[in-house]
């Protein structure tokens, strides 16, 4: 009878996925919007583009990734030991959810009131998914990797202070994608509590 | 316990990388707006780079993990100084370096090994 092996490796790549997706959405919505600006205009207005950039922005930036994040959240509930681990998963899937419903309200669907209401509750939630992240990075013993998400969230406070909402939020965007490798990597490296 | 080489450069590294950050508080120094900041971050960096060198002494105040996570903070804040044009670019790389190679050198096993034993 063959033991069963956990499956955590397989959905780490997730988290990979997430980042590819939407790296690739983000540079072809650019592309074809020629209009948008890095760090005048925000993300959000490549949703709201007259062109083919929003439908890259809408399902590839926002809903794609966001599923690939979700499934990555709920791997990382399901097969870390340590509770911090758990809890920067859930708080992943909570943002995971925002960040889907960014792509469904756009900036121009009302007034937009909407929209920024849940790109702040997809802040927030992101940044405290990183921070739990952190901790549970330091809790499983890979010490190494916190230093990504501690130095991240430091660059992003002094960018905040400094300049504007679009840089803020574009950098904010690339500042995720170290941590979700770094993330995936922890993952990949633990060893599951879990035997699905 | 021997010291093992990591320690010592690190230790060094440390000293180096705080003699060099108050330096730069002087060599940057300019009587204007905004220059309370930079002599503010300059001399937190400084402060941090001492106390990181502090660590790698005999009988030094803190576990491996603290001195590790002071490390990562001052990595961190030369990083954000960078960005906000606090530090000039030069001497920002070159205490990103230090703060580096400290790093590298702490998570080495025998410098690990060492700092668990000596507390």
């Amino acid at each position: 009878m063959l033991a069963s092996k956990p499956h955590n490796v397989a959905f780490a790549w997730f988290g990979v996925i997430a980042v590819v997706v939407f790296s690739i959405c983000w540079i072809c919505a650019a592309a074809i919007d020629t209009t948008w600006v890095f760090g005048e205009n925000t993300l959000s207005d490549l949703g709201a583009s007259d062109s083919d950039a929003k439908m890259y922005f809408n399902y590839g930036c926002c809903m794609v990734t966001a599923i690939c994040l979700a499934i990555f959240g709920f791997a990382t509930t399901t097969y870390s030991k340590s509770r911090s681990a758990s809890a920067a998963g859930i708080t992943l899937i909570i943002a995971a959810v925002f960040l889907f419903l960014i792509g469904l309200f756009t900036k121009d669907v009302g007034t937009g009131d909407l929209h920024k209401t849940l790109a702040c509750l997809m802040g927030f939630f992101m940044f405290l998914a990183v921070c739990l992240y952190a901790g549970a990075f330091w809790n499983n013993g890979h010490e190494a990797f916190a230093a990504v998400p501690v130095i991240v969230i430091l660059a992003l406070i002094v960018i905040f202070a400094t300049q504007n909402l679009a840089t803020f939020e574009a950098w904010s965007a690339v500042g995720a994608i170290p941590f979700m490798v770094v993330a995936t990597t922890d993952l990949i490296l633990t060893k599951p509590k879990a035997k699905i | 316990m021997i010291t093992p080489n990591g320690i010592k450069t690190a230790c060094g590294l440390g000293l180096l990388g705080g003699v060099f950050s108050v330096a730069c508080l002087a060599l940057y120094f300019k009587p204007e707006d905004g220059s309370l900041a930079v002599i503010a971050f300059y001399m937190l960096v400084a402060v941090l780079f001492f106390a990181t060198a502090g660590a790698f002494t005999k009988n030094g105040q803190w576990k491996w993990r603290v001195a590790l996570f002071v490390n990562i903070l001052t990595i961190g804040i030369i990083f954000a100084c960078m960005i906000g044009e606090f530090f000039a670019m030069d001497a920002g790389a070159v205490l990103l370096v230090i703060a580096i190679f400290i790093f590298v050198l702490e998570l080495l096993p025998s410098s690990k090994a060492w700092m668990q034993s000596e507390i």
